[in-house]
C-alpha cells in the first residue's frame, strides 16, 4: 500500500520536532519503522495492529467511529514521556499520514479528531498536497 | 467518496454557536468564515461545538486558532492531488530553524507596529491564531503573510520566505 506524507503531516512534524516531542533516535528506530508497516496493507499482517494500545480506529467527540480514520499510538515518548499520536486516513487503497500530535488531554484529542474529519473529506475529494511517500 | 458533510441539524446548531461567538467579541468576518466552513465540513462544525463546550479560555483559544488554520488552509487547498518536493527528516531541523528565524524577524516588525493586539484588529485574524503563528514552527500560509503585510504596509521583499504552506 502506498503511504503518502501529506503537507498537514509535514507541518505537524515540524512542530513536534520544534517542541522536542520525540528524539531523533525514537523517530529512526521506532516511529518511522512503525509507520512503514502500513506499506504491507490492511488488514495488516503485523501483530502490533491487533493491539489497541498501538493501533485503532479514530473516534470523534461523540465517541462515534470515524470512517477511514485511524490512530497509531506511542506511549512515554521523548524526555517529556508524552503520548504521541499519528492520525492516518486509509482511503482508496492508500494510507495518508495526516497529523502527528501530543495527546496532553481528551480535549486535544477531540480537536484533532474534528480536524481529521475535515482531512478525510478533503482527501476523498482529491483536495490535498503530499510530500512524497514513505 | 465524500463523507463528513455537515447535516442540516448540525447547520442549525452552527447558527447558535456563531451568535455566542459574536457575543464573546470575536471578529464578524472570522465568524462568517467559520460558519461557511462548518456548513460544508462536519469536522468544522465539531470544532465550533468544541469551542462552545470548552471549559476555559485556553481551550477556547486553541479552537479559535484551529478554526483560523482551517479557514486559511481551505483558501489555498488545491482542487486535485498535488505533489510538492519531498523533505528529508535530516533537513527538518534546518527548515524549522529557517521558519523560526523568519517568524522572529516578522514579529519584530509587528512589535514596531503596535504588537499582536493591534495586528489582530487590523487583520481580523483572531489573537490566539496570531499567537500560535508566531510561537510555532508551522509553515506560514500565504494568506496569513499577505494579511500581515497589508496591515503593516510591508513589501513583498519584507515577507518573502522559502517555506510557505
Amino acid at each position: 500500500m502506498d503511504v503518502l506524507i501529506t503537507e498537514w503531516a509535514l507541518d505537524s512534524y515540524l512542530n513536534l520536532k520544534h517542541s522536542r516531542a520525540f528524539t531523533d533516535a525514537e523517530y529512526k528506530n521506532t516511529i518511522r519503522p512503525n509507520a512503514e508497516l502500513l506499506k504491507d496493507g490492511m488488514p495488516s499482517p503485523h501483530p502490533q495492529f491487533q493491539n489497541p494500545k498501538f493501533w485503532g480506529p479514530a473516534t470523534d467527540m461523540a465517541k462515534k467511529t470515524i470512517q477511514c480514520g485511524y490512530k497509531m499510538k506511542w506511549h512515554n515518548v521523548g524526555s517529556g514521556k508524552v503520548q504521541l499520536r499519528l492520525a492516518v486516513v486509509i482511503l482508496g487503497g492508500k494510507a495518508f499520514l495526516c497529523q502527528g500530535y501530543v495527546k496532553t488531554n481528551d480535549f486535544v484529542d477531540k480537536r484533532e479528531m474534528a480536524k481529521l474529519k475535515i482531512r478525510i473529506r478533503d482527501i476523498g475529494r482529491g483536495h490535498y498536497i503530499y510530500r512524497g511517500m514513505l | 467518496m465524500s463523507t463528513f458533510k455537515t447535516s442540516p441539524e448540525q447547520q442549525l446548531k452552527v447558527y447558535g454557536i456563531a451568535t455566542a461567538m459574536k457575543t464573546a467579541g470575536l471578529d464578524a468576518n472570522f465568524i462568517t468564515n467559520c460558519v461557511k466552513l462548518a456548513f460544508e465540513y462536519e469536522g468544522a462544525h465539531d470544532l465550533m461545538q468544541l469551542w462552545a463546550e470548552a471549559s476555559n479560555q485556553e481551550e477556547k483559544d486553541e479552537v479559535i486558532a484551529d478554526l483560523q488554520d482551517e479557514i486559511d488552509t481551505h483558501q489555498e487547498l488545491p482542487k486535485k492531488p498535488t505533489k510538492k518536493p519531498y523533505v528529508k527528516f535530516d533537513d527538518l531541523d534546518a527548515i524549522a530553524k529557517n521558519i523560526e528565524g523568519y517568524k522572529r524577524n516578522l514579529r519584530k516588525l509587528v512589535d514596531r507596529h503596535g504588537g499582536i493586539v493591534e495586528l489582530a484588529k487590523k487583520t481580523g485574524i483572531p489573537q490566539p491564531s496570531l499567537s500560535r503563528f508566531f510561537n510555532s514552527n508551522s509553515m506560514p500560509r500565504r494568506t496569513t503573510i499577505y494579511k500581515i503585510a497589508e496591515a503593516l504596509g510591508l513589501s513583498e521583499k519584507d515577507i518573502i520566505t522559502d517555506w510557505v504552506a
